[in-house]
């Protein structure tokens, strides 16, 4: 019951912070120097597309009323049209959004999966030659560029060994695309059964995903085992020793304390893997969403950048949002 | 540093005590640099990029923008040690040209945010919590920095260098604008504890305006941490500039930077000239580590109760 | 009869990056079975290093470097890690100075403290639960049953204490090292907490080591009292023995400094300036001691019998006692 008390009163939280995202998304196509309709409708636009999507975007209406458009058109799901598709940049998104959602989801829960053991033991053992590997490792991590780590991978891996496919996408061209029902390939391969797509997906997923893995892991691995090294020196854990309580058992107090700190490093790191995204996918031809505005800044095709902002934020609040509520659950603080 | 004077007299002028320390300072942060291997490392790169900065297209053995057709991708050798791209120019002098681009940016973005950010944190920790105009101040610079860290940072670089069009003052003012919320929490932070301090009560109660008191007495006290963050923020945004500038959005392409040599080197990568991509990577590679080194051997330094 | 626990020049150090720091500088004592001794001295004298020394608790760069702890008969200091966690919390249990810091933020206390029991007794987490309850009542937590479910957060700083206390004796120990157990207490609360530790400690038989900068508590609660200053015992005696014919400098001065106090539940501050502890070429107090001549520079003195049970570690003592010099 205090959960959905706790969950109206973030929820509630999130609808100011979202008015003011639209408003600087909204406001940043304002940055333009120059007229934003011949920006927006393209560089071969005619005059009667501009004068389209000068009436469509209300130029000539106070500020205000541009702004309520914008936001009309958005909850309608109308977010422009890309001049270089020629498309509604809602359907450029929808189909490929799926191939971001992989990269980031995958390249999360391997840097979880991997990261917190090692992080865990890391802070168990204490000194030693591996601990300062991992020093070593976290502060290389965090210096070398992502998209060069990338390329790095491809020589080795691809060009040197021939282990892996080339960054041509998420597929060999050769292979037939498996019928869509997620738009995320390995789960449509799964799903139709069909494993040359599904082994070739998987192929092309593992040097863009160990790109992302390798630098961001960094991140769980210093914070978790700084939280667990913490805990273990920490007071409550101190006293368990002197009433003779288990190691075993005084680790599981450690664990049981870190989980909420770390609950919110993990929200952190879904932060940094949706800008390391954009890299990467360049990096590997992906055909992502960050692939997409790259590709518009490129071009200076605005309705998607824009849209794409938008959309990176909206997904970075629903994160932080269930990061909260995640973080809620495990500390019985908040709750008291 | 400040921090180690008494904190609890009144000290109206802590800009002079300032200068008289800083000589003392450094001459114990060489004895620790001495000490500290990593730390040293990060110096010795700082100084080195701060003089390719200054000299380094004057040095390189070539011209870094003129192709040399007929010399395109050369493996290294005594003559290109780094070899060459596809258009033939030397990559070694391009690696070294860059940091000039490189470095300026990132120190005048970092010097902007750090202004901007220590200003605004002062202003949003020293009244925090407090009545009228100036609450309404701190809460409204808190909320804004809120909202704009719902961006991940690469696509709100992006998106300001994508409106605003590439180019190095573009790629500066993003930067900087990014690097506010960075130096505003830590300096927030600091603040928050300096106003509590026996000397901050003092400062008022002798008759310095609210303003005076935040802006002469507490934020000298505060500002260990920002300074402690510059060295890594420079690293950042030197991170930054090369992915922008990887995808042609940053730095415009004939002047030498090291990402955009990423970007031109990438094709040659997978067709097996490995020497177009990695020298630049790994100038920048090292480049970040050396200013990350130096602020974290900074931030070791200042805090005494890290220090056994 | 054995004693249950002896201390035999007990000699510990803190290693910082500038050198050694002593901190405990050869402290001995002893303590019979179903005896309260307490431990007074101001802040930074040892008597917390002490207390978790006995329990082998401590860690670098705090070590030991000389000494023994002989426990039943047998020298803890020899003993490896898990034949020590065999005896803590079942033989020899241990409270804080600062209740709901050790106690296990997010786990309900009903789980810490069957935690506590099981570790020592073989018994199913439901009679954990039941005991947990048992021990909840005979600390004086109103509603334990419900408590159970409470976490250290939700309770008052009495009611951590008695909790710490209840996790404590849940084994019924031999001996039980009390580390200021009403640091941060009014004063109500302190005497219920200090009442109840008298009457479980009484209940069992067990020791009791109460360390305290409050001469008052410790006149009340113990049989014995021991005084600490920097590092070592300087005087021991029993409690009447104690209030009437203390001799070292630093007993008389603390004594006076309690009767100032007494009203307003102030225990001893350390004096200003640093005191160096650890050398052995004069005796530790040389520079606040009002008797202090020539021959207290050339030599650390050793603890002396005065009188039956009564020991003073101080050259002049039986100047003192026979009331030839004034203090």
């Amino acid at each position: 019951m205090r959960f959905l008390k706790y969950s109206a009163k973030r929820l509630a939280l999130v609808v100011p912070q979202l008015l003011a995202v639209s408003i600087i998304v909204f406001f940043l196509v304002r940055l333009l120097p120059g007229d934003p309709a011949f920006l927006i409708a393209g560089q071969f636009a005619t005059k009667e597309r501009i004068a389209d999507v000068r009436a469509q975007l209300g130029l000539d209406k106070p500020l205000y009323e541009q702004y309520l458009i914008y936001m009309r058109n958005v909850l309608h799901g109308d977010f422009g049209t890309s001049w270089r598709s020629s498309k509604p940049v809602v359907k450029d998104i929808a189909q490929r959004l799926p191939g971001t959602i992989e990269l980031v989801v995958l390249s999360a829960l391997l840097s979880i999966l991997i990261g917190v053991p090692i992080g865990v033991l890391s802070a168990v053992r204490g000194k030693g030659l591996a601990n300062k590997a991992l020093f070593v490792y976290g502060m290389l991590a965090g210096s070398i560029p992502d998209f060069w780590l990338g390329l790095i991978f491809i020589f080795v891996f691809f060009s040197l060994l021939q282990w892996l496919p080339g960054p041509i996408g998420q597929l060999d061209p050769t292979v037939e695309t498996p019928p869509t029902v997620t738009g995320m390939i390995v789960v449509d391969a799964a799903l139709a059964r069909d494993w040359e797509a599904f082994r070739s997906a998987v192929l092309h997923l593992a040097l863009p995903v160990a790109t992302l893995t390798v630098v961001y892991m960094s991140l769980i691995i210093k914070n978790v085992r700084s939280t667990v090294e913490e805990m273990i020196k920490s007071e409550f854990v101190e006293h368990a020793r002197a009433l003779g309580l288990s190691p075993l058992t005084r680790l599981r107090y450690a664990l049981q304390n870190s989980l909420p700190p770390v609950v919110t490093v993990v929200g952190i790191l879904v932060w940094f893997l949706l800008g390391g995204a954009v890299l990467v996918e360049t990096v590997f031809a992906w055909g992502g969403l960050g692939q997409y505005a790259v590709e518009a800044v490129v071009n200076s095709d605005y309705a998607p950048l824009q849209a794409f902002v938008l959309l990176a934020a909206v997904f970075t609040m629903l994160v932080f949002l269930l990061v909260d509520l995640a973080y809620f659950m495990v500390d019985p603080r908040i709750r008291g | 540093m400040v921090t180690d004077l008494p904190a609890d007299l009144p000290r109206p002028g802590r800009w002079r005590a300032l200068a008289g320390g800083l000589a003392e300072e450094l001459c114990n942060l060489f004895v620790f640099a001495r000490s500290s291997p990593g730390f040293l490392f990060g110096l010795v790169v700082v100084v080195v990029t701060l003089f390719l900065a200054l000299f380094g297209p004057l040095v390189a053995p070539y011209n870094p923008e003129r192709a040399l057709p007929g010399s395109g991708l050369l493996p290294p050798s005594l003559a290109h040690p780094m070899g060459t791209d596809v258009s033939g120019i030397d990559i070694f002098s391009r690696v070294i040209s860059a940091p000039r681009v490189d470095l300026t940016i990132a120190l005048v973005s970092t010097a902007i945010a750090f202004v901007g950010g220590v200003v605004l944190g002062v202003i949003s920790g020293f009244f925090a919590g407090s009545r009228g105009f100036w609450r309404i101040a701190s809460e409204g610079i808190m909320r804004a920095a809120d909202v704009f860290q719902a961006f991940p940072v690469f696509v709100f670089a992006l998106a300001l260098v994508g409106f605003r069009g590439p180019g190095v003052s573009n790629v500066i003012i993003a930067l900087a604008f990014l690097n506010i919320p960075f130096f505003l929490r830590v300096t927030r932070g600091a603040v928050l504890q300096v106003r509590e301090r026996p000397f901050a009560e003092a400062a008022r109660c002798v008759g310095n305006s609210e303003l005076r008191v935040a802006f002469v007495h507490v934020m000298p006290n505060a500002l260990t941490p920002a300074l402690a963050n510059i060295s890594p923020g420079i690293g950042f945004s030197i991170l930054l500039t090369s992915g922008l500038s990887f995808v042609g959005a940053g730095v415009p392409k004939p002047t030498p930077e090291w990402g955009s040599m990423i970007a031109i080197g990438a094709p040659n990568m997978m067709t097996g000239q490995w020497w177009t991509a990695l020298f630049p990577g790994l100038a920048l590679g090292i480049t970040v580590l050396g200013y990350a080194l130096v602020g974290d051997g900074l931030r070791y330094y200042l805090d005494p109760t890290k220090r056994r | 009869m054995p004693a249950l626990l002896e201390v035999r020049d007990l000699r510990v150090e803190y290693h910082r990056a500038s050198g050694p720091v002593v901190v405990l500088n050869g402290v001995g004592l002893t303590l019979q079975p179903g005896e309260s001794l307490g431990v007074v001295g101001e802040s930074g004298a040892g008597k917390s290093v002490l207390a978790r020394t006995i329990l082998g608790l401590l860690q670098p760069p705090w070590r030991i470097v000389g000494g023994s702890i002989i426990f039943q008969g047998q020298d803890l200091l020899q003993r490896s890690e898990r034949e020590l966690a065999r005896i803590r919390g079942r033989e020899i249990a241990l409270t804080t100075p600062e209740p709901r810091k050790h106690l296990n933020p997010v786990r309900t206390i009903g789980d810490s403290l069957a935690d506590v029991v099981q570790a020592h007794s073989r018994v199913s987490r439901r009679e954990a639960y039941a005991r947990a309850v048992a021990l909840l009542t005979a600390v004086g937590i109103p509603d334990p049953g419900l408590r159970l479910k409470s976490y250290p957060h939700e309770l008052s700083g009495g009611m951590c204490q008695r909790v710490i206390i209840a996790m404590g004796l849940a084994h019924s120990p031999k001996l039980l090292l009390a580390d200021e157990p009403t640091a941060g207490l009014d004063v109500t609360i302190s005497r219920q907490i200090l009442d109840l530790m008298h009457e479980l400690v009484n209940g069992f038989s067990s020791s009791l080591l109460l360390v305290s900068r409050d001469l008052g508590v410790v006149a009340h609660y113990c049989q014995r009292v021991a005084v600490m200053y920097a590092g070592q015992i300087v005087e021991v005696a029993d409690v009447p023995t104690f209030f009437a014919k203390a001799t070292h400098p630093y007993s008389r001065r603390l004594l006076r400094a309690a009767a100032a106090a007494r009203d307003e539940r102030r225990g001893v501050s350390a004096a200003m300036g640093e005191r160096a502890i650890g050398g052995d070429t004069e005796c530790a107090y040389v520079p606040r001691c009002p008797l202090a001549v020539e021959a207290c520079r050339q030599q650390r003195p050793a603890l002396e019998p005065l009188r039956d049970g009564h020991r003073v570690r101080c050259i002049r003592a039986a100047e003192i006692a026979s009331g030839a010099v004034e203090v």
